[in-house]
């Protein structure tokens, strides 16, 4: 009743639309799965997404759905439907009002994620006020609302002002709420006799004011700071500084700063416990060597309490590729690493091949021993028309835990565009 | 022998980096049309129409098309067969054909002038008042200029392959700044921020997603990988199925969650994500399940007032997200609650939890829910709200 419900709601806009837009995709995907050191299964996952945008002046229905089941080996829960989003959208209503009703993404200073909601914005002369308010998002993106409202929710607003050149100042606030599933568990009554009791606790909570500011001067000079404030625990969650000066046409030299309270929910049982902070510090360089090469070279610590891991990345960008080499060390895991990608289209975007190779040797902490990974992949892109494409790629693992691992992907695309 | 294996994929992987840049590196012709011949477009913008010497731009239907005048178009008006009059438009001894550049672009100028009846400069802005088209900085459509109308709103479609031949390549400048991966939620909360150029929608939730109402187990029968099923949408690089991490990121990932060099609940709901892979048959993380070295160690929980808990402690006092992505799972993990137990009420003879003077000045929620996260684990008999002072759990504070 509820999918016909939508459907009657949807289909005018629909019908009436100026433009229809969006793609098609649909993939199989091989893994193997150890049952157990002996046994294995071979598994294909397929996975079938539509994204669409229906258009019609400045209103706009948009959403995004993959199914997903396996071939052969079902699954408990196959086949799977989620909807990542599925919204009504109002853009500039009397050049003031834009609104969005539906699941759709949030994206704030403070936190973000889906929700089944309102969001309402109004924008004037250099100010913005947004608000937002609805419920979080059932598990695997089902297309269902959740039933608890009152304790599953997100509630928040942004203020932002850019009235002055070059500078930018935005104020926060999020309140998002999750209940716990119940759940039995054994403890001991005042007598030391051993019950069985039910555990119910409350709607855990992330509660959190946020300012933000960035300056900018004529694209030379980049600051942006933001301050978190959490209001359950009245203490200063975050402060993060990150600044980006163009040293020379070529060259930029970058500053990083962040001070990190974990986010761990109010009212849940990690809540109660003793836990630190952590302390991050970064300085790199970019250089473009050309239009087509960009150096990187980075150097990144980080601090708890008394003990500290540093990092070191390097590498370069580049219009057909990446290659990069990091290594960490520290009180707190040991890594080498490489790994490279590259891609090129002949035949004027006809066929594009691509590879990329990894290598690692890792140990994940003190009390471990050193590993090693490889990995490879190779790709082809076909695309014998702009709207119509196939994808192949194999993958390949070898580790203590995957060995010779090798898994294979195929994926078809169709995009489309009408005016109506 | 495995320092040798290292060094030769470092040489292998550089060797295939290079062959490919060597591939693909292209000489830009230095030379432009200002050194071979003398015009200016501000001169005829009120004699001529465009069309009038770009003859073949209205009907042309792609960028390999030849859009520059040819000689008959500059003869309408021009007298060419007067050979004293060449060097009004020719510099001596040079006859060259007009340089048009390559483009990777895919552009069809009679669907936007003739279909759409756009003008030539709505695109090509400031063409007319300079001399040569490359000195006006907006004579060739940034991408920002075709967004206007391929925003995915009005009628065209963002689609990457709608206008570009590969979409292997399409990395903007400002992402391949060192910093961009921590900068990035700065540039995009910026007003003229311009990601939606590239990125549908529905891009930013493939990270940023937040699925919270966990409502059934993952069992072992129910696992499968990947769980990722955002990396199977399409966006520019849409064949590289690891997009952010390496590809190895799978078993070093560690490395990163120890030392909190990346917040991995920026893009993960930890539980979700992180039980998927670190989970068991019996959803019991305390018995079984992937389990992480530490955990083995014979000091990793250490029983007893006093024994400080052992090493666990000093891990979780460090880094207690890193306890919550696999023990959190909407409260129904219960590892902490077999130890961390008050049944008497009496203070200093449970396992050490708070911090010193936790929440001594705050008046906690433990007064008026009985739903508090307190009585969890303080389950004496007076452990409720208004309990008796002096009393078990009430007892702690009220003398």
């Amino acid at each position: 009743m509820k999918k016909l419900i939508s459907l009657i709601i949807l289909m005018p806009l629909i019908i009436s639309a100026q433009n229809i837009n969006g793609r098609f995709t649909s993939s199989v995907y091989s893994f193997e799965r150890f049952n157990d050191v002996n046994n294995s299964e071979t598994f294909f996952r397929t996975y079938q997404t539509l994204n669409l945008n229906v258009n019609y002046n400045k209103f706009s229905l948009r959403t995004r759905f993959n199914f997903e089941s396996n071939i052969g080996n079902v699954l408990d829960a196959d086949p799977r439907t989620r909807f990542y989003n599925l919204y009504l959208e109002a853009r500039d209503l009397f050049n003031l009002v834009s609104i969005k009703i539906g699941r759709q993404p949030l994206i704030t200073p403070v936190a973000g994620g889906l929700f089944d909601g309102i969001n309402l914005k109004i924008k004037y002369s250099g100010f913005s006020l947004m608000g937002f308010y609805g419920g979080n998002v059932p598990a695997y993106q089902k297309f269902e609302l959740i039933d608890d409202i009152s304790n599953n929710y997100v509630l928040g607003g942004r203020f932002e002002a850019y009235a002055l050149k070059n500078f930018r100042i935005g104020i926060s606030y999020f309140d998002k709420n999750f209940k716990p599933l119940d759940y039995y568990a054994e403890r001991l009554n005042e007598n030391l006799d051993l019950v069985t009791v039910l555990i119910q606790t409350k709607s855990n909570q992330y509660k959190y004011l946020s300012a933000d500011a960035t300056y900018n001067y004529n694209q030379i000079l980049d600051v942006n700071t933001r301050y978190e404030y959490d209001l359950n625990y009245k203490e200063t969650s975050r402060i993060e500084f990150d600044g980006r000066l163009k040293a020379t046409k070529d060259m930029g030299i970058n500053f990083y700063y962040n001070l990190r309270e974990p986010k761990v929910r109010y009212n849940s049982i990690f809540s109660v416990f003793d836990y630190g902070n952590s302390q991050e510090i970064e300085g790199g360089i970019d250089y473009n060597v050309s239009n087509l090469y960009t150096f990187v070279l980075k150097f990144g610590d980080v601090k708890f309490g008394s003990e500290h891991s540093s990092r070191i990345t390097m590498g370069a960008n580049t219009n057909f590729g990446s290659l990069s080499y990091r290594k960490t060390f520290g009180d707190i895991g040991e890594l080498d690493a490489i790994s490279v990608f590259a891609a090129r289209s002949f035949f004027e975007g006809f066929i594009t091949p691509s590879i990329g190779i990894t290598y690692s040797n890792y140990k994940l902490s003190k009390y471990d021993n050193i590993n090693s990974v490889t990995s490879f992949i190779g790709g082809l892109n076909l695309r014998p028309w702009r709207t119509f494409s196939f994808d192949f790629q194999t993958q390949y693992f070898n580790n203590k835990i995957y060995k010779n691992d090798l898994r294979l992907m195929f994926k078809i695309n169709y995009l489309f565009n009408t005016n109506i | 022998m495995k320092i040798k294996i290292f060094y030769a994929a470092i040489a292998l992987s550089i060797t295939i980096f290079l062959t490919i840049a060597a591939v693909n590196e292209r000489v830009e012709p230095q030379k432009t049309n200002k050194n071979i011949i003398k015009f200016s477009h501000s001169l005829h913008k009120e004699i001529a129409e465009c069309t009038t010497c770009h003859t073949k731009a209205a009907e042309s239907i792609s960028l390999k098309d030849r859009l520059l005048p040819e000689k008959d178009a500059c003869a309408t008006c021009h007298d060419v067969e007067d050979t004293d009059k060449c060097n009004t438009c020719h510099y001596e001894d040079v006859n060259e054909k007009l340089i048009q550049k390559e483009s990777e672009l895919i552009f069809n100028h009679k669907k936007h002038v003739i279909d759409q009846k756009m003008d030539c400069i709505v695109c090509h802005k400031g063409i007319e008042e300079v001399d040569y088209a490359f000195q006006s900085a907006a004579a060739f459509p940034k991408m920002n200029q075709c967004a206007s109308c391929h925003n995915n709103q009005s009628v065209a479609t963002n689609n990457c392959e709608t206008c570009h031949i590969s979409t292997v390549n399409l990395i903007p400048q400002d992402h391949q700044q060192v910093n961009f991966m921590k900068s990035h939620k700065f540039s995009a909360n910026a007003e003229n921020a311009e990601c939606q150029m590239c990125h549908d929608n529905d891009f930013c939730e493939t990270c940023h997603v937040s699925t919270t109402m966990i409502t059934e187990s993952n069992t072992a029968k129910d696992f499968y990988v990947p769980y990722s099923p955002h990396k199977f949408i399409d966006n520019t690089k849409q064949q590289q199925l690891s997009r952010v991490h390496d590809l190895n990121y799978r078993f070093t990932h560690g490395v990163d969650a120890n030392n909190k060099s990346s917040e991995c609940q920026t893009c993960h709901q930890v539980e979700t994500f992180c039980a998927e892979c670190h989970n068991s048959a019996s959803g019991d993380f305390s018995m079984e399940g992937t389990m992480p070295a530490s955990h083995r160690k014979s000091n990793f929980v250490t029983i007893g007032v006093g024994t400080g808990g052992g090493l666990h402690a000093e891990l979780a006092r460090r880094d207690i997200e890193s306890c919550t992505s696999c023990h959190d799972i909407q409260g129904a993990d219960p590892s902490c609650i077999l130890c961390h137990v008050d049944n008497d009420g009496i203070k200093g003879t449970n396992p050490k939890t708070h911090i010193r003077s936790f929440m001594s000045d705050q008046d906690g929620d433990w007064h008026s829910d009985a739903n508090s996260v307190c009585y969890t684990c303080h389950r004496d008999a007076n452990a409720r709200p208004n309990g008796i002072k002096g009393v078990g759990f009430c007892g702690y504070c009220h003398k």
